[in-house]
């Protein structure tokens, strides 16, 4: 076993081991903090290439519990690729924002939503529960989303300010 | 001479043969920290490490004596080294009420600028920032000056936040909501989704890094009054990358802004009442953006926890040398006939003594009032108001007067009940009452105090001054050094 790791109790989920968990860390040696993707527990012939993790516990983190430690990945961010995201919003900006799908199914469940007025209409209803899915499983593309078009609509006033001025 | 830089400073003690220069490698992994620890508790020269990974750290440059905290911030100050205690307050006081206004540098007048670091060849961890306790979250950078600027007009915040250090780009910052630059990030920036561009002044001069931990109004330019303190104005230069200026002669500059809405861990951390008290906190994150330094820049650390008892340490001698004069200065300003306002030696921030000519309930209460109302008043829990004649910073006349003239029926008095906010850093809060997320505070309020300890005209010392004056004058005779003791005024009864 190389390398150690130590992280609070209160980063570990309810049930951590032998799950595939984002954990966060601090490397003993540099004491640098940071993310990773990994797989936990107390006994080391579970896992298959076992680091030693330090987990201190209790309210001023005083208590020390020797737990092992699977890095699966180092650094997980958040897997959002910003370029490829500001590229795409870039190409949609003067294209159809109509987004065609094929299903019956679909189709059915959406009307049957617009006829007993839960929705307005078949399209609220399906860009408000494809906004809802997105955010619940896909929260951090949603936030970098936001995040950029904040960005992008800032520069754009500042322009027209500074073409105003 | 005030010292215009820290390198200057360490030089003065150095000269003085009150430097310890170390020359042997030490790692910033705790050996640091327990060699400060040492001096500090042995009350020895100040330690500077030469090489830690090819870096310079100073442990509690400021540090002064039990006996004398403000010794070594006067000497940064350029004054004289055997002042009483009233007579350094009082040439603080004088410095302070004639502020001085910045001036601007350019970069090549700037030592702070001899290496510039941005994008991405931004790296704390190039840094030897120490890890100063067994316990604590990270290492820690915790003594500097946080600038910040407010949003909404020309103001710009200069104050002390210690930070931990997460990886090559970000920290967190410990931001409590009540001071000024938390409450400028928590209901300005953060309200309005925008981030807070800072930058942190590490190893900057003595009187910077004393005016950043000042109670200065809300409004006011610490820069002034730290051009007061200098007794010329405090060079400053342009940030690389915000608008920002910052101390020319400072060691190191981090530059960069506080995001909005992101929170990392922060602490545990051992801290200033002697503790490693949990739990880790969610607070703010920077993310750095720049980071200019001298070559071989010098990063000081301050051990807090050994500022308790018996030992001081940077911040507890700075409460007493920098505080103590500033927020007696703010009293009388505001209208208060006040003698002297001054932190409680032994465990300082918590409680302040103020010696007042005045025993009056009403015009005590309304001292109370302005205290509490109009300064962030999460680290100080209670006020001791006492007689003109007593010396704040002598705990046995404190005591002395809580014995013989606080009445537990009418003296003993609390403000706020469960209403007034509270520092998290305390140790008799539970760890579920505090840590709230939103603005670093406790969840659970608590209640200020304050207590009237002055005489109410029940008893005089004349007789025993006019006893004590005699007694000395007979121990001088016998070979006593009169220097060692404390002074008697006689008054016209006296030779």
């Amino acid at each position: 076993m190389t390398g150690k790791y130590m992280t609070s109790e209160s980063n570990l989920p309810e049930k951590p081991e032998g799950e595939e968990i984002q954990l966060q860390v601090s490397d003993e040696r540099t004491k640098e903090i940071f993310n990773i993707r990994a797989r936990v527990g107390r006994d080391p012939d579970e896992l298959s290439d076992p680091d030693r993790l330090t987990v201190v516990k209790g309210p001023h983190e005083n208590t020390e519990e020797e737990w092992y430690i699977d890095v699966l990945e180092t650094d997980p961010d958040d897997g959002i690729d910003r370029e490829l995201l500001e590229a795409t919003m870039a190409s949609m900006e003067d294209k159809s924002t109509v987004i065609n799908t094929r299903s019956k199914e679909v189709k059915t469940l959406l009307r049957y939503l617009t006829e007993t007025d839960e929705f307005e209409s078949v399209s609220e209803a399906s860009r408000t529960i494809m906004l809802e899915y997105l955010s619940d499983n896909y929260a951090d593309l949603v936030e970098e989303y936001i995040d950029l078009k904040v960005q992008s609509e800032r520069s754009e006033l500042a322009d027209e300010l500074y073409d105003y001025k | 001479m005030t010292a215009g830089s820290l390198r200057q400073y360490l030089q003065t003690l150095e000269t003085r043969k009150d430097l310890h220069r170390i020359s042997e490698p030490v790692s910033w992994n705790l050996e640091a920290s327990a060699v400060t620890m040492l001096a500090n508790t042995e009350d020895s020269r100040i330690p500077l490490f030469e090489d830690v990974d090819g870096a310079r750290l100073v442990g509690d440059p400021y540090r002064g004596s039990q006996r004398r905290p403000w010794d070594r911030i006067a000497l940064g100050l350029g004054l004289p080294s055997d002042l009483s205690y009233e007579e350094y307050y009082e040439m603080v006081i004088e410095r302070l009420n004639d502020p001085k206004p910045p001036t601007t540098v350019g970069t090549e007048d700037a030592p702070c600028k001899d290496v510039v670091e941005t994008g991405d060849d931004v790296d704390l961890l190039d840094f030897p920032w120490p890890y100063i306790h067994a316990g604590d979250g990270g290492r820690y950078s915790n003594l500097h000056t946080l600038i910040a600027p407010d949003l909404d007009s020309e103001w710009v915040d200069w104050s002390y936040h210690r930070s931990m250090i997460h990886d090559g780009e970000t920290a967190s910052v410990l931001l409590l909501a009540g001071e000024q630059t938390p409450n400028l990030y928590y209901y300005k920036y953060e309200q309005h989704d925008e981030p807070m561009p800072v930058a942190i002044a590490i190893g900057v001069e003595p009187a910077v890094q004393y005016t950043s931990v000042m109670w200065i109004p809300t409004g006011r330019n610490e820069a002034e009054f730290a051009g007061g303190l200098k007794g010329e104005p405090i060079e400053l230069v342009e940030c690389e990358t915000n608008d920002l200026r910052v101390p020319a002669t400072a060691e190191l500059v981090i530059e960069g802004e506080i995001v909005p809405n992101e929170r990392r861990d922060e602490g545990p951390f051992g801290d200033y009442f002697g503790y490693v008290h949990g739990p880790r906190r969610s607070m703010p994150l920077l993310r750095v953006t720049g980071i200019t330094h001298q070559q071989d820049p010098i990063i000081p650390f301050c051990v807090e926890g050994t500022g308790v008892g018996y030992t001081e340490n940077t911040t507890s001698s700075m409460e007493v040398g920098c505080v103590g004069p500033d927020a007696t200065l703010g009293l009388r300003t505001a209208g208060f006939d006040v003698e002297c306002c001054a932190p409680w030696k032994s465990t300082p921030r918590t409680v302040y003594t103020i010696a007042t000519p005045s025993n009056d309930d009403g015009y005590l209460h309304e001292l109370a009032n302005f205290i509490f109302t109009t300064w962030g008043m999460l680290h100080v829990d209670f006020f001791i108001f006492v007689d003109a004649d007593v010396d704040p910073l002598d705990q046995r006349q404190v005591l002395e007067a809580l014995a013989l003239h606080a009445d537990p029926d009418e003296d003993f008095h609390q403000f706020g009940v469960e209403t007034m906010p509270k520092v998290p850093l305390n140790i008799y809060q539970t760890p579920t009452e505090k840590g709230d997320v939103q603005t670093g505070t406790s969840k659970a309020k608590t209640a200020k105090a304050y207590i009237d300890a002055t005489s109410d005209g029940d008893g005089t010392r004349d007789d025993d001054v006019e006893i004590e004056y005699r007694a000395q004058e007979i121990l001088e005779s016998a070979g006593v050094d009169p220097e060692k003791l404390p002074f008697v005024d006689p008054g016209e009864g006296g030779r």
